[in-house]
C-alpha cells in the first residue's frame, strides 16, 4: 500500500505539473537570483539578509497615456532644467514603439525662441520605489531601448541611473552623443546588470575594494531608491531651429532579483528548483515506465519464441542475449547515447533495449517447461499453429512473471536514466531528476541540500515503491510465496 | 523435391524483398535533405517511415507465417538490409569518385555510424514487432 501510495502521489504530481509548477523548468531563467535559497529560510531563527525578487516597474512598455505624467496613475515622475528659452515635455506616443509594444514614452525638446539656443537642457524620467528587505538583492537587471528623432537639430545624450535616498547617483549606462535620427531602436551595448563586468569595475573603482558586489553595495538597506533616465539636449548650435528633437523610450525596466525564492530556491541560472522537481517527476516516471515496458515486451517476445521454437532460432537469440548480458551496462549505455544523441526518446529506447536480457532468459526457461505440458501437446495434436500455442497457451502462463518483472524493471530504468543524466547525457530540452543532480553537482550545489536532496529522495522513493509493489505482486502471484490467510 | 525447393526460393525471395524494402526506406531517409538545426537527434526518420517499415514487416511476416521462419527471416533480412545500406553508402568509393584513401576511410566509418544511428534501436524493434504481428495474422488467416 505504501508503494502504491507513493506512486499515485508522484503520478498526480507528474500529470498536474503544468498546474502545480509556477514556472517553466527549462526556459524561465532568473525568476530570482542564481543559487537562491528557499524563501522559507527567513522563518529559521538566526537567518538574516534574506531578500526576495522585486519588480518595481509595473509597466515598462508604457501601455497608455496614464503610464506617464501628468496622469495621477503614472508611476513615473518627470522633471527638467528647462527654462523659458526651451520647452521640454514627456508624452505617450502610441504610434511609435518596439515591435509588439503598445507605444513608448517620448521626451521632446523645442526652442521657445527659434533663434536663441537654450544650451544644455536636462530632462529626468524617474521612478522612486521602496526596497523593503534587510538583505541586498542577489542581482539587479535593468533594460532600456531608445530611438532618437531630430537629433541632427539638437544632439542628445542618454543616461540610466539608480539613486539612493541620499541622492547619490550611480550611472548604469551612458550613451554617446546622438546627433542623427536613429535607423533602428538602440539597445545598450553593455547590459544594465550588476553582473556586467563594466559595472563591477566601476563599483570597484568607486569603493576601492576589489570584489565589491554592485547589488550589495547599491541596495545596502531598506530604503527609497530611484531608477531613472536622464536626457541631455545639447542645444548649442547657433542659428534658427524650427524642428524638434525627440527621444523615444521603451522597455524601461528594473528587476531586483532576490537571494531567496519559492519552496526550493533556484539553480545556477535562477530557475525555480521546485518547478524542476515537479516536471522532473514527469520525465523520470515516463522514462522509467516506457523503458521498462519496452524491455519487458522485448524480453517476453524473445523468451517465448526462443523457448518454444528451440533449434537455430533459440541458439541465435540466446547467444545474442549472452553477448549483451556480458557487456557492462552503464558504459554501453553511455556509448550508445553518445552516438545516437541524448534525446528523451533515444534514452527510453536504449534503456529499454538493454533491459530485456534477464527477463528473456527467465521467460525462455519457463516456456521450455510449459511446452512439454499436456495442454500444449493437446493443442499441437488438434493442429494449432505455433503462434496460436505461444499466444493462447504459453503466454497466459508466463504473465505472472511479466507483472513482477515490469514492477522491478521500472526502478532500474529510472536509475539508468538518472545515472546517464548525472553523467551529462541528458536531453537539453527537458529536465529530469538525474539532470537536477548533474546541475547541482557541476555548479557547487553539493552543499545546498535543498537542491540536491529533493531529486535524490524522489528517485529513491519512487524506486523503492516500485520494488515494494514488485515484491507484493510476487507474493500474490508466486504460489511458493503465497501465504495462507 | 521441386515443390520444396520452390518453397525455399519463395521464402528467400520474401526475405530479400523485406531486406530491400527496409534498406530503401532507410536510405531515402538518409538522403532526404534536412533543414534547420538538429539539436538532440541526428536521425530524420519520420512517422511515415516507421509506419512503412512496420507495414513491410507485417506483410513479410504474413507471407512467411511460420514462427521459426519469421524469426530467422527477420534476422537474415536485418543483416541483408544493413549490407545493402552499407554498399549504397560507400558506392562513391568503388565507383571511383573518391580519390584519396583517407577520405575512403572516412566514408566507410561515416557509413557505418550513419547506419547504426538510423537502425538502432527503434527500427529493429519496429521490424521485429511487425514481423511477429504479421506471422500471427498470417496464421490466423491461413487457418
Amino acid at each position: 500500500m505504501l508503494g502504491i501510495g507513493i506512486i499515485v502521489a508522484y503520478s498526480i504530481i507528474a500529470i498536474a505539473a503544468p498546474i502545480i509548477a509556477p514556472h517553466d523548468p527549462v526556459h524561465d531563467f532568473y525568476v530570482s537570483g542564481d543559487f537562491s535559497t528557499p524563501s522559507w529560510f527567513k522563518y529559521i531563527p538566526g537567518t538574516s539578509g534574506v531578500s526576495e525578487t522585486v519588480n518595481p516597474i509595473k509597466d515598462p512598455s508604457f501601455r497608455d497615456s496614464d503610464s506617464l505624467p501628468p496622469s495621477d496613475k503614472s508611476e513615473w515622475n518627470f522633471t527638467t532644467t528647462s527654462t523659458q528659452s526651451s520647452n521640454v515635455r514627456v508624452e505617450w506616443t502610441p504610434d511609435v514603439g518596439r515591435p509588439g509594444s503598445p507605444g513608448s514614452a517620448s521626451i521632446a525638446f523645442t526652442r521657445t525662441d527659434r533663434l536663441k539656443p537654450a544650451g544644455v537642457v536636462n530632462a529626468y524620467l524617474t521612478h522612486t520605489f521602496y526596497y523593503p528587505y534587510q538583505g541586498p538583492p542577489k542581482r539587479f537587471i535593468g533594460n532600456i531601448t531608445i530611438f532618437a528623432r531630430g537629433a541632427e537639430n539638437v544632439p542628445l545624450e542618454v543616461r540610466v541611473y539608480i539613486a539612493n535616498s541620499s541622492g547619490f547617483k550611480f550611472y548604469l549606462w551612458s550613451s554617446s552623443t546622438i546627433s542623427t535620427t536613429s535607423t533602428q531602436w538602440i539597445v545598450p551595448t553593455s547590459s544594465l546588470d550588476s553582473y556586467d563586468s563594466s559595472i563591477i569595475t566601476r563599483v570597484e573603482t568607486l569603493t576601492s575594494v576589489r570584489g565589491t558586489d554592485p547589488a550589495k553595495w547599491m541596495f545596502s538597506a531598506p530604503s527609497y531608491y530611484t531608477y531613472g533616465v536622464e536626457v541631455f539636449f545639447k542645444d548649442e548650435k547657433l542659428g534658427p531651429l524650427d524642428g524638434e528633437s525627440r527621444l523615444y523610450i521603451d522597455d524601461l525596466n528594473l528587476k531586483l532579483l532576490g537571494n531567496a525564492y519559492g519552496i526550493l530556491g533556484t539553480d545556477h541560472f535562477g530557475r525555480d528548483i521546485f518547478s524542476q522537481l515537479i516536471y522532473g517527476a514527469r520525465i523520470s516516471l515516463s522514462v522509467g515506465l516506457l523503458a521498462a515496458v519496452i524491455g519487458v515486451v522485448l524480453g517476453l517476445l524473445i523468451g517465448l519464441i526462443a523457448g518454444y521454437l528451440g533449434g537455430i532460432a533459440d541458439e541465435l537469440t540466446m547467444r545474442l542475449t549472452d553477448a549483451l548480458l556480458v557487456l557492462p551496462g552503464l558504459p554501453l549505455l553511455l556509448v550508445l547515447i553518445a552516438v545516437l544523441g541524448p534525446s528523451i526518446w533515444n534514452l527510453i529506447m536504449v534503456i529499454g533495449f538493454l533491459g530485456w536480457m534477464g527477463f528473456a532468459r527467465t521467460v525462455r526457461s519457463q516456456t521450455l517447461s510449459l511446452k512439454e505440458r499436456p495442454f500444449v501437446e493437446a493443442a499441437k495434436a488438434v493442429g494449432a499453429g505455433k503462434w496460436h500455442i505461444i499466444l493462447r497457451h504459453i503466454l497466459p502462463n508466463v504473465m505472472s512473471l511479466v507483472y513482477v518483472s515490469l514492477a522491478l524493471a521500472v526502478p532500474s530504468a529510472i536509475l539508468s536514466e538518472a545515472a546517464l543524466s548525472f553523467l551529462g547525457l541528458f536531453d537539453p530540452t527537458v529536465v529530469s531528476w538525474g539532470r537536477m543532480l548533474y546541475d547541482a553537482e557541476t555548479h557547487e550545489g553539493v552543499q545546498k541540500w535543498w537542491w540536491l536532496g529533493p531529486p535524490g529522495i524522489s528517485i529513491a522513493l519512487v524506486s523503492l515503491s516500485f520494488i515494494l509493489i514488485g515484491y507484493a505482486l510476487d507474493e500474490i502471484l508466486n504460489p511458493k510465496l503465497r501465504q495462507r490467510r | 523435391m521441386v515443390r520444396k525447393l520452390l518453397a525455399i526460393v519463395e521464402d528467400l525471395a520474401v526475405i530479400l524483398g523485406w531486406a530491400i524494402t527496409v534498406a530503401s526506406i532507410m536510405l531515402q531517409a538518409m538522403y532526404k535533405p534536412r533543414y534547420g538545426i538538429v539539436v538532440a537527434s541526428p536521425i530524420s526518420l519520420t512517422l511515415l517511415d516507421y509506419l512503412s517499415l512496420f507495414g513491410a514487416s507485417v506483410l513479410s511476416g504474413m507471407i512467411l507465417v511460420d514462427a521459426e521462419k519469421v524469426m530467422l527471416g527477420y534476422i537474415a533480412s536485418l543483416f541483408t538490409s544493413l549490407l545493402i545500406m552499407f554498399v549504397a553508402l560507400i558506392s562513391p568509393s568503388f565507383l571511383g569518385t573518391v580519390k584519396y584513401s583517407s577520405v575512403e576511410g572516412l566514408l566507410y566509418g561515416g557509413a557505418a555510424a550513419l547506419i547504426f544511428q538510423y537502425v538502432f534501436p527503434t527500427a529493429i524493434f519496429v521490424c521485429l514487432a511487425g514481423g511477429v504481428l504479421g506471422g500471427i495474422l498470417g496464421e490466423k488467416l491461413h487457418m
